[in-house]
């Protein structure tokens, strides 16, 4: 037998994937740690302020019966509709093997890990007690009490800790082999961390079937949980007796809602990513007009959700409902009614349908007003239905957010900055061997960004 | 784990009516359950922000219009619901329903998730916004008997259980069951035209049980299926001048007139 | 253990693929060298080497249906350790229990298919397995672990053979 003829040309591309991509775990610059400093400062008196409003009481919020619920549960309700960003919309691309996902798997996962770290905490915040949030775990105790299973919200705490566990998993183990090349090319305190994270891995051909055939059988079992999280945050309001909360449509009408903000915050983290390491030949224009086709059809399909819950609503007129629906038309609520409606379906339709404008600049315009609107919509469903019960005399209350609660959405939101910030030093952002995955394989059609 | 158990014939089953045609809208019923329950005062700077705090309520709305205007008073305190909404939402258990059919508030056990204020259809829940503190003088007259409740928590009305228990044990002392003309909540105690009603539904000869069933009574929300043990004696009226629409059975179908 | 290796270098072109690793492992396999001891590394999967069959989903199932039982027994012996009947809702109540069941399902499907995975393809922590940080795209690395010197001798004339950068 003669040796191997031996193709001359080697996996260049890769190579210089794997430089380019391993390039922000070597070096931090100054904007870099400034921007820490600054995001770490608003997460401080985010804290702050938590602490204040856990040790003088919630009366620093601007809550008042009957709204019990304000700020923290919508935010709850919108990082947990963020986080639907990742795990199930790369388990959607990789079940149906689009081949333009490589790029963007790692960081659409990794958004849902930090979009539930944060979304997993606001039920904590707004706690009357929150020094006592472990009671809300069956956990053995000398009095044998248990929590009470038939609670909505402690199907939440099921529901949150399974996604939470299969996320992290499901990000972690396309992690593996790109974590083995980042051990065998760093030195130091890195290669330690690089190491113990890689699990001996050594890229034997056992190893690679097995981790394939793993992530595709888990992308399809974390749909299944990723779709159950979102309805079951639905049920929070959907199984109370609050007259508009009272809705069957509140199930499929949050988990479109939370793709759709979730694509969107996808987006401007790839916008953001793009420009700040220079990945402009791996995050291409294509990526962008794709997941913004996606952007289309979840704004229709959201413009006809929220359609289906007000016409009902409207046809029924039924007086309990009805306050509720005119504080968002044309009371207390109403500028923020037209506000999300502008910005979720007004703006980013046009510039969504039309080809032209579907840019790079244009779908992130498109996000950051979906962004915007995705949060004033959890809001709408939270605020005036718990302000607008049945008994007519409690309705006169208008709620206003005080400084505690703004506070304390900003802290969170540069604290997924942060994280952010962190991984992308840590890890690399995009599948290095996914990159280049199927290049060498039989299938010529399956390689490859562009 | 379950309640002490009371050794009686048969276990009591606590409700209320409340007489609409006798209620004069006095207050009374608030002030003595204040007194009694230890419920905060919170000030008028919160009373403006909606954050008081009355178990028992006296909501008023007015019928009619112009001339024809006539106001209802309405005492409302917490329900004491059969199917209590605000009970399984609990995550901690700190809400349920005892073996005498008062659905009570575990203030120990309550984290503030604030779910059953929101599951409450009468809002007959309130929440512990602040540590309240009471003045000096006021803080001598602090029921013993009741606990003051930290910041952070749900309370409710709990049909002054406090005064029940007292009565069972001493029941229980001479060994008797315990009778419903020992208890009387402070509300019903204080009611100066006796509007308030308290007794038990299981004696059917009872002050409650031998008119619980009567056509003149109604409840408060029966679309929302809660099967509150406190009902209320619809208000008769003279026929005087007609008016302009139909009396409704529930607040929530009445007309509300803007002030 | 002695490891002996050879880097080799892929062919590039698409479509094609590198016939000649299977045949080298093939050839090692025919010399008398037991085929757990060889191992080809790449930082790519290799579409070369078809994967076996492998019982991953049916392990997710068995993990799934531990998950379903663990979650429906544990509910119902805490919900009757501590009796508290809340809002005329039943003691069991069916519909509660049924979506925790749900979650703790998938949870056990999900850890079952990841220990699988670990246990399968040698991961885990705290193991030392020998690293080729000199691996790179477009290479494959044919490992062969020997017990003694005398295998390690018989592997490296065996690879020998196919060393383009020595002949």
């Amino acid at each position: 037998m003669s040796s191997p003829a031996i193709a001359a040309s080697p996996a260049t591309e890769s190579r210089a994937a794997a430089e380019t991509l391993l390039k922000p775990l070597q070096f931090t610059g100054k904007m870099y740690r400034r921007m820490s400093i600054l995001l770490l400062a608003v997460i401080g008196w985010g804290m702050f302020c938590f602490l204040y409003q856990a040790f003088v009481g919630l009366g620093v919020t601007g809550l008042r019966r009957p709204v019990f619920w304000g700020f923290f549960v919508t935010d709850f309700v919108f990082w947990i509709g963020i986080s639907h960003a990742g795990t199930l919309i790369s388990a959607i691309l990789r079940l149906t093997n689009a081949t333009w996902r490589f790029a963007v798997t790692r960081a659409a996962e990794a958004i849902t890990v930090f979009a539930l770290m944060i979304g997993g905490l606001f039920p904590i915040v707004h706690l009357g007690r929150p020094w006592l949030f472990f009671w809300l775990a069956p956990y053995p105790n000398e009095r044998l009490i248990w929590p009470n299973f038939r609670s909505p919200l402690e199907w939440d705490f099921f529901a949150i800790s399974t996604y939470i566990t299969a996320s992290t998993i499901y990000l972690f183990l396309p992690l593996i082999p790109d974590l083995a090349l980042a051990r065998d090319r760093a030195r130091g305190w890195r290669q330690k961390l690089y190491r113990s994270l890689s699990m001996n891995w050594q890229g034997t051909q056992t190893q690679w079937h097995k981790l394939e055939l793993a992530i595709q059988l888990m992308a399809a079992v974390v749909i299944g949980v990723a779709v159950s999280v979102h309805t079951i945050v639905s049920w929070d309001f959907a199984m109370a007796v609050v007259p508009s909360w009272h809705s069957t449509i509140f199930g499929p009408y949050f988990v479109a809602g939370a793709i759709f903000s979730g694509i969107a915050a996808l987006i401007i983290i790839m916008a953001i990513l793009r420009r700040v390491y220079h990945l402009e030949a791996y995050l291409t224009p294509k990526h962008f007009s794709n997941l913004g086709k996606l952007l289309l059809t979840m704004t229709l399909l959201w413009g006809y959700f929220v359609t289906n819950e007000l016409i009902t609503t409207w046809y029924g007129n039924l007086p309990d409902e009805m306050s509720t629906f005119w504080s968002k038309i044309s009371g207390h609520y109403a500028p923020l009614f037209w506000t999300m409606v502008i910005c979720n379906f007004l703006i980013p339709f046009p510039i969504l349908a039309l080809k032209r404008l579907r840019t790079i600049t244009g779908t992130v315009i498109a996000s950051i007003t979906i962004i915007i609107g995705m949060w004033l919509e959890r809001f709408l469903i939270v605020v005036p239905g718990a302000a607008n019960q049945r008994l007519s005399f409690n309705s006169w209350f208008g709620y206003y957010p005080h400084w505690t609660e703004i506070s304390i959405t900003l802290a969170t939101l540069s604290a997924m900055a942060l994280l952010y910030m962190g991984f992308s030093k840590l890890f690399p952002l995009i599948s290095i061997w996914e990159l280049g995955g199927g290049k060498h394989a039989a299938a010529p059609e399956t390689g490859g960004t562009q | 784990m379950s309640q002490p158990k009371v050794k009686s014939a048969h276990t009591p089953r606590w409700g209320m009516i409340i007489d609409l045609n006798a209620c004069t809208g006095c207050s009374a019923c608030m002030v003595a359950c204040r007194a009694e329950n230890n419920i905060a005062i919170t000030g008028p700077k919160e009373a403006a922000y909606n954050g008081t705090i009355q178990w028992m309520r006296i909501e008023r709305t007015w019928k009619g219009r112009g001339r024809d205007i006539r106001v209802e008073n309405r005492p409302v305190n917490c329900q004491q619901c059969y199917d209590a909404p605000c009970e399984p939402v609990c995550p901690v258990l700190a809400t349920y329903t005892n073996d005498e059919g008062v659905s009570v508030q575990v203030y120990n056990r309550c984290v503030g998730t604030r779910y059953c204020g929101l599951n409450c259809p009468y809002q007959g829940r309130f929440f512990n916004w602040f540590d309240y503190a009471w003045a000096p003088t006021m803080e001598v007259q602090l029921n013993p008997d009741v606990t003051r409740r930290t910041r952070g928590i749900m309370e409710k009305c709990s049909f002054c259980i406090q005064r029940i228990t007292a009565a069972e044990r001493q029941a229980e002392l001479e060994k008797r069951p315990v009778r419903e003309t020992d208890i009387q909540p402070a509300c019903a105690q204080s009611c100066p035209a006796q509007a308030l009603h308290f007794g038990d539904l299981n004696n059917p000869d009872g002050v409650l049980g031998t008119v619980w069933n009567a056509p003149g009574l109604e409840v408060l929300l029966p679309e929302v299926g809660t099967r509150p043990k406190v009902r209320y004696a619809r208000r008769v009226r003279p026929l005087r001048a007609p008016l302009a629409e139909s009396t409704g059975n529930s607040i929530a179908s009445a007309p509300e007139v803007k002030a | 253990m002695i490891e002996v290796s050879l880097r080799l270098p892929l062919r590039q072109k698409a479509g094609e693929g590198t016939p000649e690793l299977p045949a080298l492992v093939e050839h090692l396999r025919q010399e008398g060298i037991d085929g757990e001891r060889i191992q080809v590394l790449s930082r790519e999967p290799l579409a070369e080497f078809p994967a076996a069959p492998s019982r991953m989903s049916k392990i997710g199932i068995l993990g799934a249906m531990f998950g379903f039982s663990a979650a429906i027994g544990s509910l119902v012996a805490m919900t009757l350790g501590y009796k508290l009947n809340t809002g005329g809702m039943p003691l069991i109540s069916p519909f509660p229990i049924g979506v925790i069941t749900y979650e703790m399902t998938l949870l056990g499907s999900f850890i079952a298919m990841l220990l699988t995975l670990f246990l399968a393809a040698k991961l885990g922590p705290g193991r030392r397995a020998p690293e080729h940080p000199e691996l790179d795209y477009g290479e494959a690395i044919v490992s062969v672990a020997c017990g003694n010197a005398e295998q390690a001798r018989q592997a490296r004339q065996l690879l020998a053979g196919y060393d383009s950068t020595q002949s």
